[in-house]
């Protein structure tokens, strides 16, 4: 490449929102079930089972969509840097630290599974990041480019062509 | 000046007598606690020796019936891809075996043994809540000790979440040996919920065999979250806060065995090795479970510790 591409990398919020909506119903479900013991509740109880929610939803969900998910994806001649959504910084990935780019290679929209125009990013130390569907396409072709095949799909437990 | 002498000399007489009636009293009081403690032990010991021996004696004979049972299931799995009637049956029939009604024994004598001896402890019946329930939680373990070796069914448990239950485990009273009675307790709870979450996915028409850990952690999840529903029913004192504890580990596990194998799944989907025909709903069902587990073991634990 002569000179670095930039891409977007748009947070996902249908997966939030489907996924965050899962952790809203458990804790509604978990005040209907304490009240039911009649038992009652205090303010620090229930805030208390907000927080471990709002953790669970954290650890879950948003550490995917924000640790997981950079802000945009630079691919270079050496290999792609991931800039960070919240903090400030980049981490460089050269290409032989990569294990896979798993993406579907159909049409995501003629099977109707939305979640698929999203890709993965793996590296060899079993960390993956989420990158969007052209992204991801576009790095296939500049390591194609530079090693002769296309990198490996799947991930960890599914390796190959 | 001589007055204000006077009156400190006094004062410290005083101290020093109350110091030293206060000391006596205190030593009486551990004394009675320790020989209270003692007797509710022998008493309960006397009572649950024989039922304990009972099941051990019979927790052979079950777990070989569940294994039998599991292995007549893994045969139609890998054969048909469905349970036959006779294996559900088998199934069933192993798993609400004699164990359950000595369970049940169990539960009146516990019941009938609490109740004479908060008479007899009068004012101190506290104390025969907190040695009660440790005894519950062995008589659990014991016998459920032995169904992991019978099985021969390894069980990722990691070595921190078990540091966790021993710390509490000990901190509530309970001795080393007992700690390991209550190890293997939970590795057979987990390992009885494999075997259900394995016939769930079987049952489940059309249901593909890479969503096995699927079923296994719905049941891990659901059987957390009936810990911590029934945790005051079962067990008192600190017995509940170790129950409300095992069940909050068994929903946070089911949760992050949930997610790990959710990614697994959806890399295998993307890379076009397995079709998604809806069965990933269940993943979100699974999640709000054991959510719902987590979040309601929390405020257990919270409300046990602070009450």
């Amino acid at each position: 490449l002569s000179e670095a591409v930039v891409f977007d990398n748009p947070v996902y919020w249908r997966n939030i929102i489907i996924r965050g909506s899962i952790y809203g119903l458990a804790f509604l479900l978990a005040i209907a079930l304490i009240l039911t013991e009649g038992k009652g509740m205090t303010i620090v109880e229930l805030g208390i089972v907000a927080l471990m929610a709002l953790i669970l939803f954290y650890f879950f969900v948003g550490r995917e969509e924000i640790a997981q998910r950079p802000k945009r994806v630079e691919i270079v001649d050496t290999g792609v840097v991931l800039h960070r959504r919240l903090l400030p910084g980049r981490k460089m990935v050269s290409w032989e630290e990569i294990l896979s780019v798993n993406i579907y290679l159909g049409d995501p929209s003629k099977v109707g599974q939305e979640y698929l125009r999203e890709a993965y990013l793996w590296l060899k130390n079993e960390r993956h990041y989420l990158i969007t569907r052209p992204t991801a396409l576009a790095m296939r072709e500049a390591y194609r480019a530079r090693f002769g095949s296309y990198p490996l799909r799947g991930g960890p437990r599914c390796l190959g062509p | 000046m001589k007055l204000i002498k006077a009156g400190i000399n006094f004062v410290c007489n005083l101290w020093n007598a109350v110091t030293a009636v206060v000391t006596v009293i205190v030593n009486a009081y551990n004394a009675f606690v320790t020989w209270a403690i003692e007797f509710i032990q022998s008493t309960l010991n006397a009572l649950f020796g024989p039922l304990i021996d009972k099941v051990q004696s019979m927790s052979d004979r079950y777990c070989s019936n569940v294994y039998a049972a599991c292995g007549l299931a893994q045969n139609d799995i890998e054969n048909g891809g469905t349970l036959s009637d006779e294996s559900k049956i088998a199934l069933s029939q192993a798993i609400m075996g004699d164990l359950f009604i000595v369970l049940m024994g169990a539960v009146v004598v516990i019941s009938v043994a609490l109740l004479v001896l908060t008479v007899v402890t009068g004012p101190f019946s506290f104390l025969t809540e907190v040695v009660a329930s440790m005894l519950v939680s062995l008589l659990v373990v014991s016998m459920l000790g032995g169904i992991v070796s019978a099985l021969g069914i390894g069980v990722e448990v990691s070595q921190a979440i078990s540091d966790v239950i021993g710390s509490l485990f000990v901190y509530c009273g309970g001795s080393l040996e007992d700690l390991d009675y209550l190890s293997s307790a939970i590795d057979s709870i987990i390992v009885m919920f494999d075997g259900l979450g394995a016939g769930f996915i079987a049952m489940c028409p059309g249901m593909p065999s890479e969503y096995i850990h699927l079923g296994y952690d719905l049941a891990m999840a659901a059987l957390g979250l009936a810990l911590s529903l029934y945790s005051t029913t079962f067990t008192v004192g600190a017995g509940t806060i170790l129950f409300d504890t095992v069940a909050l580990v068994m929903c946070g596990y089911a949760l992050y065995e949930l997610n790990t194998e959710r990614i697994n799944v959806k890399q295998r989907i993307t890379r076009g090795l397995l079709e998604n025909t809806g069965q990933t709903i269940i993943f979100g069902i699974a999640e709000l479970v054991a959510g719902v587990g987590v979040l309601k073991a929390t405020w257990d634990i919270y409300r046990d510790v602070s009450s």
